[in-house]
């Protein structure tokens, strides 16, 4: 790993096209671009572009690249598999390591990692998971912790009574679903940043996040749907 | 040595071609889980594409006997197709290119299909007119120079292969309807029914929808039990009357062009009567093996030996066109 000591990050779990770059020395980059309201993501258009960016900015190449920290979503179909697609290429063009994480992860270390300001507290992330529903994440301990990740989803409704079912209140909430849900949270008790950077994923932090995490093979770094795809076999179709 | 990647369907492909057009491999994924739902399920295609589509590429390389410090140029289907599917291939062509320097072609699908036959060791040359006709497509070009590709009709309703499975429907026969269609049909007589071949309809175009309803119509007639009796004459009626509307139209165009060579593809270019009835035709007729009438990387990349590489600034950018989505430059180039 030494002669290849640089660790890209990708994430387009979200609207936000998400790439940072990691080298030796601390030297870090993170570049995001967000859609502009009405406007769609442009993970296909922006992700590699932004991701050579990230690396020119600590001086290294692609040949450089000796670990990829990809985000797995929850997030849009579409998006997690141009992350998840884009990142086990890489690892392929060059044999880098391939490491696979729950975005929640990234938006949790933010918040909750070590240095963050609610270290070791616990973190809820909320996401948009549209169709009326959030995605939910804990991290009781403010990290993952190395525990695997499960994010699971609730109506827009059901937020308040999915708050009292998680026994310990947590200290801050994070993610787009958090900013929507201001009210229900602070209702709670539970803080919600007003820095909107708190609530979208950062490249470093994703790398961060997964700084423990073993390499797998490509083949078990697979998009986080945590939803079923829409489809009845002809046999269950009435 | 050129390495394609395709994902506008439901299979996940990847090959690897030399710029004399060898194939060195050609690596072909069946997903193989769209059959329990009568059709493919976007949605469950491009879930699998991202679950393979390195693992597919690097499977062609083994193949090949090669390493990506051997390949000189990445092409892709760029369009048309189903977008959540394309992107997956889209995603990891680019990111190779990128990450190796290497030029990109990006590939129009049906372009890939109408060149097939040039690869060796059919190596079919222009000028000839072509059929395409699949589950997804049916169509009829005129291609004169691999860079002078001139459409001359398609399908106003049905493609060729959607028409032969909803027929196989029709009589009970399960999805993909084609192997099974044809292999009823074969115990069958085709004269027994007369069903509509458009055949006075003038011009290139088919049409199929007319011809299911009367299936339809046909079956509810004879009744349930007599229906049932007379399966395998309806169904060797049925898919004489489809290769008869894809034929009678062939005919049409090499009279019209002038041309006496055919290049035929397509997954329907497997169905056995259709060989034969075009086989027949007083022309030259060439219909690779059925990998490459199919969906297949291979396809792509011999479209990729006569387009030129994007500029090397545009290739992480390059974003996918859905089926109806055709960019003016990829309809004019054909
Ligand atoms: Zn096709």
């Amino acid at each position: 790993m030494t002669d290849r000591p640089v660790v890209l990050g990708l994430d387009t779990a979200t609207p936000a096209t998400v790439a940072a770059a990691v080298a030796p020395g601390a030297r870090s980059a993170t570049r995001i671009e967000v859609p502009a309201a009405g406007e769609r993501p442009g993970h296909t258009r922006l992700l590699l572009g932004l991701a050579e960016d990230a690396l020119t900015a600590v001086g290294a190449g692609w040949g450089d690249v000796g670990r990829i920290v990809v985000g797995l979503g929850p997030g849009t179909f579409t998006g997690i598999r141009v992350g998840v697609a884009t990142a086990r290429a890489l690892a392929l063009a060059h044999g880098a390591g391939l490491v696979g994480i729950a975005t929640p992860a990234a938006l949790a270390e933010a918040a909750g990692g070590p240095g963050a300001p609610f270290e070791g507290r616990p973190v809820l992330v909320v996401q948009d998971a549209r169709r009326r529903e959030l995605f939910l994440t804990w991290f009781p301990d403010g990290v993952a912790g190395g525990a695997a990740v499960v994010p699971w989803t609730v109506p827009h409704d059901g937020l308040a009574a999915a708050l009292a079912d998680l026994g310990t209140p947590p200290a801050v909430a994070v993610g787009d679903g958090a900013l929507a849900f201001r009210d229900v949270l602070t209702g709670a008790g539970v803080e919600v940043p007003e820095d909107p950077a708190s609530h979208a994923v950062d490249g470093a932090a994703l790398i961060r996040a997964a700084a423990a995490s073993p390499v797998g093979a490509p083949g078990d770094v697979r998009p986080l749907y945590v939803r079923d795809a829409d489809a009845v076999p002809t046999a269950e179709r009435r | 040595m050129i390495l394609a990647v395709e994902t506008s369907c439901d299979d996940t492909c990847a090959a690897v071609v030399d710029d004399d057009g060898r194939i060195h491999a050609n690596v072909i994924s069946s997903q193989g889980i769209h059959d329990a739902y009568g059709g493919v399920v976007p949605e469950l295609a491009a879930r699998a594409h991202a679950e393979r589509c390195d693992l597919v590429v690097a499977d062609a390389l083994r193949t090949a006997g090669i390493t990506l410090d051997d390949v000189t140029r990445v092409a892709v289907t760029r369009g048309p197709g189903l977008v959540g599917a394309l992107l997956v291939g889209l995603q990891t062509a680019k990111a190779i290119a990128v990450a190796r320097g290497l030029p990109l072609v990006p590939v129009d699908h049906l372009d890939g299909h109408l060149l097939a036959c040039t690869l060796r060791p059919v190596a079919f040359e222009p000028p000839f007119v072509a059929l395409v006709a699949s589950g997804g497509h049916t169509f009829l070009s005129r291609v004169d120079d691999p860079d002078r590709i001139e459409e001359l009709g398609g399908t106003l309703d049905d493609a060729a292969g959607e028409a032969i499975d909803k027929g196989a429907r029709l009589l009970g026969l399960p999805y993909p309807g084609g192997p099974a269609l044809e292999a009823l049909a074969a115990e069958g007589d085709p004269e027994a029914f007369a069903f509509p071949t458009g055949a006075k309809v003038r011009g290139l175009d088919c049409s199929f929808s007319g011809l299911k309803t009367s299936l339809l119509y046909r079956i509810r007639d004879l009744g349930e039990a007599e229906a049932t009796a007379r399966r395998a004459d309806l169904a060797a009626s049925y898919q004489r009357a489809v290769v008869e509307t894809l034929a009678v139209r062939v005919e049409r165009a090499l009279e019209q062009t002038g041309l006496d060579r055919l290049a035929v593809g397509g997954g329907v270019a497997a169905n056995g009567p259709l060989r034969e009835r075009l086989g027949a035709l007083p022309a030259a007729v060439a219909i690779p093996d059925r990998s490459l009438c199919t969906d297949n990387a291979a396809m792509i990349a011999a479209v990729a030996r006569f387009r030129p590489a994007l500029a090397p600034e545009d290739v992480a950018g390059l974003e996918a066109y859905a089926t109806g989505q055709r960019p003016p430059a990829a309809a004019s180039a054909r």
